[in-house]
C-alpha cells in the first residue's frame, strides 16, 4: 500500500507576493488524485487544487476539508469533480488557504469521493471506454481505498469510540500517516491476533472472533475483517460484543 | 477438586463463573500453577505454553489481552512488581512478573473476571508475587539472572 510519503517528490517554497494570506505552493509527481483529494480532506484543508493535463486545467477548492467548488473549462460543480478525479496523469498544484470563487458542491466529501470512484469504474467496465494509458492503482483499487477510509470515518464517529486505525498485513492503511506509537501497536496487535490463529487449539473452534487489549490503560478492540484488521480504542466500561456487531455490520455494508 | 489444588492460590479464580483452566507461568515459560491439574497435559496447556513465552507478551506497553474464540475466552495478564518489599527482595527499579492465563467458556463476562483477576492479583502484590508463585528453581525472586547475581548488599 503506497503512503502520501510514496507518492513521490515534494517541494514546497514561500508563497509568492500576490496571494491573499500566507500558506505553501506545493508540486507533486506521481501521485494519484483520488488519495491525494481524500487526504486532504480527512486533514480539514482548506485551499485550491489546480490540475493540468496537457492543454486542460481544472480546479477543486476545499475549505476545511469539505470540497465545496470544481471547474474544468466551462463545467462547474460535481460534473467537473468527476471529471477531473478520472484524470490519471498531469501536474497538480496546491495552494493552501486560496478561497473558493464561488460554492458550487454541497455534498460530504466522502461521499462526493465515493460516488466519483462508483462513475469512473463504471466508465472503465463500458465497452466504448476511452483508452487511458495505467499509471499507478488502478481505479478498483483506489476505490477500495476510499471505502476503507470511509469505513475508518463512520468508526471513528461512532460514540464511544476514540481511535480507530484499519490495516493489512501489520501495516495500517487509515489514517494515512497514523502517529509513530500507534503504528507499533497495531503491529503487536496484528501479530497478535495471527498468532493466536495460528496456534489455536482444535477446541476453540477457529480463530479468534475479536481481540481485547489494554495498552498503557487504553483499551483497544481488534477485529479481523477478512484479509484486514480493524483497532478501535474505546471509552471505559464499553459494550465489547455491541461494538463488534457494529464494526461488522459497517464492514458489511462498506 | 483436590487438597493440593485447594491450596492452590489459582484455586478461588478456577472456581469462579465459567472458568475451565488457570496457570500461571514464569518469566522462562516455565509452569508454576494450574488448575485443574489434570489438565496439564492437554492442547489448551500447550497453547498456554505457547504464549506465555510469545516475545508479542513481553511488550512493556502490553499488560493485558482477551482472545475471543468461537468456543473460548483466553485472557492473559503481566502481574507485575515493581516495588521493593520490606523484607529487600526485590531491588528498586527491577521488575518482578509472572504470565497469568486463563480459559473460560465464550459466554463468561469479560468483565467480571477482570474484578475477580484485580483483586486476587492486589492480594498477591501484597504478599510478594515471588513468594505466592516461587520460581521454578524454588530459589530467590524468579527475575533475570542478572536480578540474582546483583542482589543488593545485605540480601
Amino acid at each position: 500500500m503506497k503512503r502520501p510519503t510514496d507518492q513521490g517528490p515534494v517541494s514546497t517554497q514561500p508563497e509568492t507576493s500576490g496571494s491573499p494570506k500566507k500558506g505553501f505552493i506545493g508540486l507533486f509527481a506521481g501521485l494519484e488524485l483520488p488519495n491525494l483529494i481524500q487526504m486532504m480532506a480527512m486533514n480539514g484543508f482548506t485551499g485550491k487544487v489546480e490540475l493540468r493535463c496537457g492543454s486542460r486545467a481544472g480546479e477543486i477548492y476545499l475549505r476545511r476539508g469539505d470540497i465545496v467548488h470544481a471547474q474544468l473549462e466551462d463545467t462547474f460543480g460535481v460534473e467537473a469533480f468527476e471529471e477531473l478525479l478520472g484524470w490519471v496523469e498531469g501536474e497538480v498544484l496546491l495552494e493552501a488557504d486560496r478561497q473558493p470563487p464561488a460554492q458550487t458542491i454541497d455534498v460530504p466529501w466522502h461521499a462526493l469521493l465515493i460516488q466519483a470512484m462508483a462513475r469512473i469504474e463504471d466508465r472503465e467496465a463500458s465497452p466504448e471506454k476511452t483508452p487511458e494509458p495505467s499509471h499507478g492503482k488502478s481505479p478498483t483499487q483506489a476505490s477500495e481505498l476510499l471505502r476503507l477510509r470511509s469505513f475508518h470515518r463512520m468508526l471513528l464517529d461512532r460514540p464511544g469510540v476514540t481511535n480507530c486505525l484499519v490495516g493489512k498485513a501489520g501495516e495500517v492503511i487509515c489514517p494515512a500517516q497514523p502517529v509513530p506509537k500507534l503504528l507499533s501497536w497495531f503491529r503487536i496487535m496484528w501479530e497478535v491476533l495471527e498468532t493466536s490463529s495460528r496456534i489455536a487449539p482444535p477446541e476453540a473452534g477457529g480463530g479468534p472472533l475479536m481481540l481485547s487489549m489494554l495498552m498503557e490503560g487504553r483499551n483497544w478492540l481488534v477485529v479481523p475483517l477478512g484479509d484486514c484488521v480493524t483497532a478501535v480504542e474505546l471509552a471505559k466500561a464499553s459494550d465489547l460484543s455491541g461494538i463488534h456487531r457494529e464494526i461488522v455490520r459497517l464492514w458489511e455494508q462498506r | 477438586m483436590a487438597m493440593a489444588e485447594k491450596e492452590s492460590p489459582l484455586a478461588e479464580l478456577a472456581e469462579t463463573s465459567g472458568v475451565r483452566l488457570v496457570c500461571v507461568f514464569g518469566p522462562d515459560g516455565s509452569l508454576l500453577s494450574c488448575v485443574p491439574s489434570e489438565m496439564e497435559g492437554s492442547s489448551w496447556m500447550e497453547f498456554l505454553q505457547a504464549w506465555s513465552g510469545h516475545p508479542c507478551l513481553s511488550q512493556p506497553q502490553l499488560r493485558e489481552m482477551a482472545l475471543f474464540y468461537p468456543n473460548s475466552l483466553v485472557i492473559w495478564r503481566r502481574i507485575q512488581q515493581e516495588k521493593e518489599l520490606p523484607d529487600g527482595s526485590l531491588g528498586s527499579g527491577q521488575a518482578l512478573y509472572r504470565n497469568l492465563l486463563l480459559v473460560a467458556e465464550p459466554s463468561a463476562s469479560l468483565s467480571l473476571l477482570r474484578v475477580s483477576l484485580d483483586v486476587k492479583e492486589h492480594g498477591w502484590r501484597g504478599l510478594g508475587i515471588q513468594k505466592v508463585f516461587p520460581s521454578a528453581s524454588g530459589k530467590g525472586s524468579g527475575g533475570s539472572i542478572l536480578s540474582k547475581l546483583f542482589r543488593r548488599p545485605g540480601n
